[in-house]
């Protein structure tokens, strides 16, 4: 990483807290100052900061209440996503078969088997494990799939000249050709998890951020709803950037040459 | 004739990706053991076909390919193959390339040999320091010379060149003619060390700097049309080769079988233009 390039993303960082603070501002002279917007629905900074303070332990209780959901049901997505791609992509003919169906399976919203999964899995957090299992599965798959069939020929060949088969082809050329692809799929998936576990939260959960979010609102505590908004925000923004890094690291090798 | 003047053998090969349109129509050919063979012909003659052939990545239509009296069935370390420009994992370290080529080749007893003798490869060819770097953050020559490395590293006895050096500059070009000419003919003589090498072009002059034959090939379909020999003493350099008096008839006899001396860019002054 050169100098320029720390540079230019310190810079974008900046910008970034200015405007975040700018619009923070001029919702405090909205609010606090002005007094315009009705108080219950769009409580200031200064009734919204002490209950910060005083829901910070309910918020951490949330965070591992979600995350415990959310890490091993994106984890077992990734793993199990990528792993059905490899073994279907390198077989064209299954995957000629299966392709049709994952693709309509991909863009169906996971969220419509809610009121089945609550009724046919055990407990809440199994059915919502479920739901987001199924919801990331899906554009991992495809990506893995995509990725596979759109590894270079001329590696493929390279590989070939190697005699590279099984766990060495899989592991030395496969999997990192499709790697930038497989990302694209997280990163998607990602995403998709966020709204997939806030709407599971605050259908049935009496835990996590979701349910902490819903939990305020039906009492029409709005403060403590937008604690919940922010902090879930900020959360999802840490998530992703983290990703981010590791996204970096492991395809070091496809940074402009 | 002996078994070593017909080592690898291409008995009227023909092949076409689609039924009855053939891309090789009955390619018959015989290379000696420690041969350099070049071939040359217009784009589309199926020249790079010829050499997947070779190395297994496609099988004929119509014919048979031996090495060694073996019938060829699928790629194999016996045969390292260089291609244009894409030879290396982008995903792996020069190094690590050919670490994994030694460890399909079975050479090196464990991973800290395997790791010296890419090193000494990298050497051979004037990259000991670029062993860490990747292959994106060299320049085409370097990577083409890492390429080659890999391919005598896993001491193959034969070396499948496809258009090794068609995407370098000219200047670059003629460092990797001298280079590979040392690395060939500083193996040569030793009968096990010598390497038989089949060399894809569409450069007159490399051809004929390079090649102990030149195979002219036509196309439409692509067919063998001239095998000429190349009458320039060993061991050779390229700016040797250039200033032999043999060197320029040589040149117009291939140009003339090309057909293409009436082509405006292939005459010597412009063909520089052509190829960066």
């Amino acid at each position: 990483m050169n100098s320029l390039d720390a540079k230019s993303r310190l810079y974008g960082l900046m910008s970034f807290l200015v405007i975040v603070i700018f619009l923070a501002g001029v919702y405090g002279l909205l609010t606090d100052v002005l007094r315009l917007p009705n108080a219950v629905l769009f409580p200031g900074w200064q009734k919204i900061i002490p209950a910060f303070g005083l829901s910070f332990k309910q918020l951490l209780e949330g965070l591992a209440s979600s995350m415990g959901l959310l890490a091993p049901a994106v984890a077992a997505s990734v793993l199990t996503g990528v792993a059905a791609g490899v073994i279907i992509g390198l077989r064209p003919k299954i995957e000629a078969v299966l392709l049709p169906f994952i693709r309509a399976m991909n863009p169906l919203p996971s969220t419509m088997l809610i009121p089945y999964a609550i009724a046919v899995m055990p407990t809440f957090w199994f059915s919502s494990w479920i739901i987001i299992y199924i919801g990331v599965l899906w554009p991992v798959l495809m990506n893995t799939l995509h990725g596979i069939a759109m590894l270079e020929p001329r590696w493929i060949d390279n590989a070939r000249c190697l005699n590279l088969t099984g766990r060495h082809l899989v592991f030395k050329v496969v999997l990192p050709g499709a790697m930038p692809q497989i990302f694209a799929g997280i990163n998607a998936g990602l995403i998709r998890s966020f709204l997939l576990l806030t709407v599971a939260e605050m259908i049935g959960s009496k835990a996590g951020l979701g349910y902490f979010v819903q939990y305020y609102a039906d009492f029409a505590k709005y403060d403590r709803v937008i604690v919940g908004m922010i902090w879930l925000s900020f959360i999802v923004v840490l998530i992703m950037t983290l990703f981010d890094l590791l996204k970096k690291r492991i395809l070091y090798w496809t940074k402009k040459r | 004739m002996t078994d070593t003047q017909r080592y690898i053998t291409v008995d009227d090969v023909s092949f076409g990706y689609e039924a009855n349109q053939l891309t090789l129509d009955s390619i018959s050919l015989i290379i000696g053991r420690g041969e350099f063979v070049a071939v040359i012909g217009p784009s589309g003659c199926g020249k790079s076909t010829l050499l997947r052939l070779l190395a297994g990545l496609v099988e004929p239509t119509r014919g048979k390919l031996t090495v060694d009296g073996q019938p060829i069935c699928g790629p194999g370390l016996d045969r390292a193959v260089v291609f244009q420009d894409y030879s290396l994992f982008p995903w792996m370290t020069c190094r690590d390339n050919i670490v994994l080529a030694l460890e399909q080749a079975k050479l090196g007893a464990n991973k800290t040999e395997r790791r010296q003798i890419a090193l000494d490869f990298l050497s051979l060819v004037g990259l000991a320091q670029d062993g860490d770097k990747l292959p994106g953050q060299l320049s085409g020559g370097m990577r083409q010379r890492t390429a080659i490395a890999r391919a005598l590293a896993i001491n193959a006895p034969i070396l499948l060149m496809d258009e090794p050096f068609g995407a370098l500059d000219e200047i670059t070009r003629a460092r990797q003619q001298d280079l590979l000419l040392d690395l060939w003919q500083g193996g040569q003589g030793d009968e096990k060390a010598g390497k038989t090498v089949f060399f894809v072009t569409h450069d007159v002059e490399e051809a004929v700097i390079l090649g102990d034959r030149v195979m002219v090939m036509g196309t439409r379909p692509g067919r063998l049309v001239r095998d000429i020999q190349v009458t320039l003493p060993r061991p050779r350099t390229r700016m040797g080769s250039l200033q032999h008096p043999n060197f320029s008839p040589l040149r117009d006899l291939l140009l003339n079988e090309l057909n293409l001396v009436v082509d405006e860019l292939l005459l010597p002054g412009s063909s520089h233009g052509a190829h960066i």
